[in-house]
């Protein structure tokens, strides 16, 4: 039951890209005004499936890679849903539908397996912590998205007023996920500072997660200070979600640590 | 250090104290974190010199006198932390008039200022090390790399328990001496197996975790798997046979004119949780009691208690960390500054994107 309600999500998330799609091959734009409705139907089976793995497994679904980036996708396409109403950011919808699916199909590819909680996940520092470091990963994902569009070219010169708005996203995107990032590394180190006795152990997880947070600080000042924006931003923005997809998968896999039950 | 608070009173000149208090000396230290921090988790942390010459050759002298093996803790590092502290600091006070209108960025820096004050805290002041148990020890003795010190009390473990979250499996791999079929059985007691088809089938008998022999017989010494041993039925068309198997023996007691040859494995059941029971003696008398597990530290007088580590083959051990850390107050103080300086900046930026005051 339980991965069927994923599948199901995935299947919608990917009925997303197919309205925008069909609009753009049978040349109807007014279909695409079905795509955010179509995205808030994954959005709501992605709900679903959280709170159904939630229920079976007995505890928060955050305890490792596939549940952690599930969450994340979850957060990715709310965090869109909800700019895109708020800002009228439109092209969110299709390009968050897009990472979704891809982030799905990422998932599909992981240890799907539900098993009980190791003693160091035994807490609710658990859902604090993990809930809020993914959903500052899916903001940035959104300042990643925003930041690809503005590489490739969209909202040049010749189009000023979507430049404006892809940069003011960009950096309304990043605010929230250099916010949500610091207020997720603060958790975690209450977290070990009750767990392991010590709030800092410079331990792999935690090392990447102070890099990453380095790294958008300098991005925060510099626009601040030296009114970084535009392609510059964005070509920081990417290169700081680099750094956030090495802090999620490359020190899961790559490195060993006290945060090694994250795989 | 926001460029909308520069130009107001207390505005930096030329010189080494503004370059001290730019951000221009901020765009150099934090790459430069960056990069020692990287070169941290890329090369193994705290191990002795000889691992360090057999994985880097020729590599391990120069990694060594640049401390890279200790890097968080090297000269370089905290000189770095130091700078950035310095950095933040002159460039808060010196566009401290500035910060009226920006109080979101003040209460941010400041925040980090307490946080990094709480470190040095607790680099300075904090006590941390092990005391390894044994079930019924009384201890005051602190192991530490630093040194061990003494508590001003006791503590004895009066109990060490690994809950699991099921039972342990015994598996079991039956081979047909004479015909050479094989077949591994997950086995519990008392529940008959079938084997190679219905031919013949096995019955875990007697389960003992903790195997001895005394003058009554075959008998267990505790509940823990020190020593797991099973007694074993087999059965087929020829009779039954009588096995003991044991894990940690394979083939002792084994009859090389049995028609079957046994070898057994216990898989432990998951781990639920360590739970140390102690007792705090204090001024010659029991104080309190406690259980201690993972993420249910204890606290008495200033010093907390955290389970850190067991040994699966000594049922009776159990490790527990030891630590007092008087800076964290002060690094809390300072997570609570950042968090709120961070949020209210975010939303103060929704505002003027709003069209408010930019």
């Amino acid at each position: 039951m339980n991965m069927t309600v994923f599948n199901v999500a995935f299947a919608v998330s990917a009925a997303v890209l197919a309205v925008y799609g069909a609009a753009y091959l049978f040349a109807v734009p007014a279909w695409r005004r079905a795509g955010p409705w179509v995205l808030g139907a994954a959005w709501l089976l992605q709900t679903a499936f959280l709170a159904l793995r939630w229920k079976e497994s007995g505890h928060v679904p955050l305890s490792n890679q596939f549940e952690s980036m599930v969450a994340m996708i979850w957060g990715l396409v709310g965090l869109g849903l909800w700019f895109r109403r708020r800002e009228n950011q439109d092209w969110l919808v299709p390009a968050v539908a897009a990472l979704g699916v891809a982030g799905l199909g990422v998932c599909a590819l992981l240890d799907t397996a539900m098993a009980p909680l190791v003693p160091a996940l035994q807490s609710n520092w658990l859902l604090l912590h993990v809930a809020v470091i993914m959903l500052g990963y899916s903001a940035l994902a959104l300042s990643f998205i925003a930041s690809a569009i503005i590489l490739a070219g969209f909202g040049g010169r010749r189009q000023p007023d979507i430049a404006l708005a892809l940069d003011r996203f960009n950096e309304r995107s990043m605010g929230l996920g250099y916010m949500l990032l610091t207020a997720g590394i603060v958790l975690g180190a209450v977290w070990a500072n009750e767990a392991w006795g010590s709030y800092w152990s410079w331990d792999p997880k935690e090392t990447w997660s102070l890099i990453t947070w380095f790294v958008y600080t300098a991005a925060v000042h510099l626009r601040r200070t030296h009114r970084w924006q535009g392609r510059r931003m964005a070509w920081l923005a990417v290169a700081g979600f680099v750094f956030v997809l090495f802090t999620y998968f490359g020190v899961n896999y790559l490195m060993s640590g006290l945060h090694s039950y994250a795989k | 250090m926001s460029k909308d608070i520069k130009g107001s009173a207390g505005q930096p000149g030329p010189g080494w104290g503004a370059f001290l208090a730019s951000p221009k000396l901020l765009y150099w230290l934090l790459p430069a974190l960056i990069v020692m921090s990287v070169a941290g988790t890329l090369v193994p942390q705290g191990e002795a010199r000889d691992a360090y010459a057999g994985r880097f050759g020729v590599w391990a002298g120069l990694l060594l006198g640049l401390r890279v093996d200790d890097i968080y803790h090297s000269w370089p590092f905290t000189a770095l932390l130091a700078l950035l502290a310095l950095n933040l600091g002159l460039c808060t006070w010196r566009r401290r008039a500035g910060f009226n209108r920006r109080r979101d960025v003040l209460t941010t820096h400041v925040g980090v200022l307490v946080t990094l004050a709480g470190g040095v805290a607790t680099a300075v002041l904090g006590q941390r090390g092990s005391m390894p148990f044994h079930v019924g020890e009384l201890r005051d003795r602190v192991e530490s790399a630093a040194g061990a010190f003494t508590l001003p009390f006791s503590v004895r473990l009066e109990r060490f328990e690994v809950e699991r979250h099921d039972a342990d499996r015994h598996h079991l791999t039956v081979i047909h001496r004479k015909d050479g079929w094989a077949e591994t059985v997950d086995a519990q007691p008392g529940v008959p197996r079938p084997l190679h088809e219905g031919t013949a089938s096995l019955v875990v008998v007697d389960y003992y975790p903790d195997f001895a022999m005394d003058e009554k017989g075959p008998s267990t010494r505790s509940q823990s798997p020190n020593n797991p041993a099973l007694r074993v039925e087999v059965s087929d068309g020829q009779g039954k046979e009588k096995h003991w198997v044991f894990a940690r023996f394979a083939g002792f007691h084994a009859n090389p004119n049995s028609r079957y040859e046994l070898t057994y494995e216990l898989a432990p059941g998951r781990i639920k949780q360590f739970r140390s029971d102690i007792e705090v003696l204090d001024g010659g008398w029991v104080a309190g009691r406690a259980s201690v597990s993972v993420n249910t530290p204890f606290r008495w007088k200033g010093w907390a208690f955290y389970q850190s580590g067991y040994d699966p083959d000594n049922p009776d051990y159990s490790n527990l960390l030891v630590s007092r850390d008087p800076g964290v107050p002060l690094v809390y103080a300072g997570f609570l500054l950042l968090c709120v300086g961070v949020a209210w900046t975010y939303v103060r930026g929704g505002r003027q994107s709003q069209g408010g005051a930019p």
